[in-house]
């Protein structure tokens, strides 16, 4: 991914920090004249940081509000014409030392940050492609002291220090690797002294560590941060070595408990090590132990799952618990950071429990095939738009197992491939009798002459085992051979995780022309089409 | 000392800490330009929780010169 960082001061040192970990970062020319090569030639990066110094900005500026509505108007005119890069900008800080009495009090400066904070507030509600850079908080957290150093700007015009450029660089990685890489899924929690202070069997409910003031909201607040992170899609799981009537108990009676039952989708309180319980959990919800991060104030209990599952992460936990807010903020920061909330990640955890549901059904259905009808599904296919642009960029770029050829589209070359006429791209979303599934397939096509070929066939894992994917797939090929096309190519390219959809296109009938170690491709004709099985109701939007 | 600014300035100057030695100069160092003297400075600075005056800022011409402000 490519980086560019924009500034009106100078910020070669911060580029220098940030291409230690990111190879493509390019800087901006100029600092007076930072939005120039932005509004010549647009953004040339995937990605833009544009942090400015807010007293830079405004420098011997006679008519500092006409000044301002320019800076607004280039900035608004940047988003709007790269609508495919992201673009940050940063909020502002306007420092100057001056001498003045204690009565001539100036507040224009804080009237002109607030005023940028909001127009930037307006273009981040308007934009899907703008976000804030919160430079201003970084620098009140921090201090304006530890923020700003005198003498790197009278000896090279570098206006902050070290460590406050340690510190945006942090931020701008953090959010690139967000883009990248996939977050975490669900958090594994302990519950005496990890949820709650004191241990529930020899203290009892009423008498936990758990209050809004004093003591008890150490843990409060982690509960509320913890709560905010399940807001953001995390999935919450319970793994306690304890008597399962208190723990109920608990839920039920204290009322000092920010999360309740149904915020967790997992609860293992039993007396197994807890490497075993965390692989049960994360077969149940269908997650690698790669995603799951567990979190206990024991020592004994993190080292045992470090050492039986290496692959779960598992934070050291604080010594000194008033440090708790900090900690998760931190896992927050590290594993679960999050630059925008889908529709889907709302709905994760009610998505699970519909999840639940559907396997009771199962369990009491007599075959699978009656428990499929019994489901009752409604599965509606479209044309990618604009508006699934983010939806669709999140299953191509974070779907694992049902994934044929794996090909990490960035959202940018997703909207070419949209744009462009020789390409199709399918979504559809799956409703049932318990719920929505929300949009859980991808598929993308390409003409090629007499052909046409499946490059890209994603489905979300929590749909699986459905034959979704035969019925949308068997509508698409009557529709291509009756546009006259002659064949239609698949491919499977192998990676550590795409296994169970290894033998897909042969369930599907198509014949295997060309195999070796890391890949096959298949060719399906008209005649050689099988019936499929045709479960559910395919509706076409 | 001298292992740690080292360690410093190769980080900065994005060079193996086993090629530089404490008598290297500004002179022998293509990567030490005048944007990495400023980081270094900046860095030590920081590390080593001292200042260094702004007027001495352009005497230093070698690593050890830095040993001067660290070591008290």
């Amino acid at each position: 991914m490519k980086i560019g960082v924009y500034s009106n001061v100078n910020l070669d040192g911060l580029c220098r920090k940030v291409s230690s970990t990111f190879e493509d970062v390019q800087k901006g020319e100029g600092y007076g004249d930072w939005y120039f090569s932005l509004m010549r030639d647009g953004i040339k990066e995937d990605v833009a940081f544009i942090i400015l110094d807010g007293f830079e900005l405004f420098r011997n500026v006679s008519d500092v509000d006409s000044e301002f509505r320019n800076y607004i108007d280039i900035i608004e005119k940047i988003v709007s014409e790269n609508k495919t890069k992201k673009v940050f900008v940063s909020t502002i800080d306007i420092w100057e030392d001056k001498i003045h009495s204690v009565k001539d009090f100036d507040i224009s400066s804080m009237e002109m940050e607030y005023k940028w904070t909001k127009e930037l507030e307006r273009l981040n509600s308007q934009n899907d492609n703008f976000f804030i850079f919160d430079l201003k908080v970084m620098i009140t957290s921090v201090g304006r002291k530890n923020f700003y150093s005198k003498k790197l700007w009278y000896l090279g015009g570098i206006k902050y220090t070290n460590s406050a450029e340690n510190l945006i660089a942090e931020e701008i990685i953090r959010i690139v690797n967000t883009m990248e890489k996939a977050r975490k899924k669900c958090i594994v929690l302990d519950l005496d002294n990890t949820l709650w202070g004191g241990v529930m069997a020899d203290v009892g409910v009423e008498n936990i560590e758990l209050s809004e003031f004093k003591e008890g909201a150490r843990y409060k607040d982690f509960q509320k941060r913890l709560k905010e992170l399940k807001e953001l899609g995390v999935l919450l799981a319970i793994c306690s070595k304890n008597e399962e009537g208190y723990v109920d108990e608990v839920f039920e009676k204290n009322k000092e408990m920010v999360l309740k039952s149904e915020d967790f989708v997992a609860k293992k309180i039993n007396w197994q090590p807890k490497s075993k319980n965390i692989s049960d959990i994360a077969e149940e919800l269908n997650i690698g132990l790669d995603s799951i991060v567990f979190i206990d104030d024991s020592p004994v209990e993190r080292e045992e799952v470090r050492t039986n599952l290496p692959e779960v992460i598992v934070p050291e936990f604080p010594r000194d618990t008033s440090q708790l807010g900090d900690f998760i903020m931190d896992v927050y920061k590290e594993y679960f950071y999050t630059l925008a909330q889908t529709e889907e990640d709302k709905k994760k955890t009610k998505m699970y429990f519909d999840n639940v549901k559907r396997e009771e059904e199962k369990k009491k259905s007599a075959s699978l095939d009656e428990f499929l009808e019994k489901l009752d599904m409604k599965i509606h296919l479209w044309r990618m738009k604009p508006e699934n642009l983010k939806r669709a960029t999140q299953l191509v770029q974070k779907t694992n197992q049902f994934n044929l050829t794996t090909k990490r589209y960035t959202e940018e070359q997703l909207v070419d491939l949209m744009n462009d006429p020789s390409c199709d791209i399918f979504l559809a979303r799956v409703e049932d009798k318990f719920g929505d599934n929300g949009t859980v397939f991808l598929l993308i096509e390409k003409k090629e002459g007499p052909k046409v070929v499946i490059d890209s066939m994603i489905m979300s894992c929590r749909v699986m085992g459905r034959f979704i994917e035969d019925r949308i797939i068997s509508y698409l090929e009557d529709k291509w051979f009756e546009d006259g096309f002659e064949e239609i190519e698949g491919m499977y390219i192998k990676t550590d995780r795409n296994k169970p959809v290894e033998d897909l296109f042969e369930r599907l009938g198509y014949d295997v022309v060309y195999k070796d170690e890391n890949k096959k491709v298949y060719r399906l004709t008209k005649e050689r089409k099988q019936k499929r099985k045709e479960i559910g109701e395919l509706i076409l939007e | 000392m001298e292992e740690k600014i080292i360690e410093i300035a190769a980080s900065i100057f994005e060079m193996d800490p086993r090629k530089l030695t404490i008598e290297n100069s500004r002179d022998e160092i293509e990567k030490w330009d005048s944007l990495a003297h400023v980081m270094l400075i900046a860095e030590i600075e920081e590390q080593f929780g001292v200042s260094i005056p702004f007027e001495e800022t352009g005497d230093i011409h070698q690593l050890k010169d830095f040993l001067r402000y660290v070591v008290k």
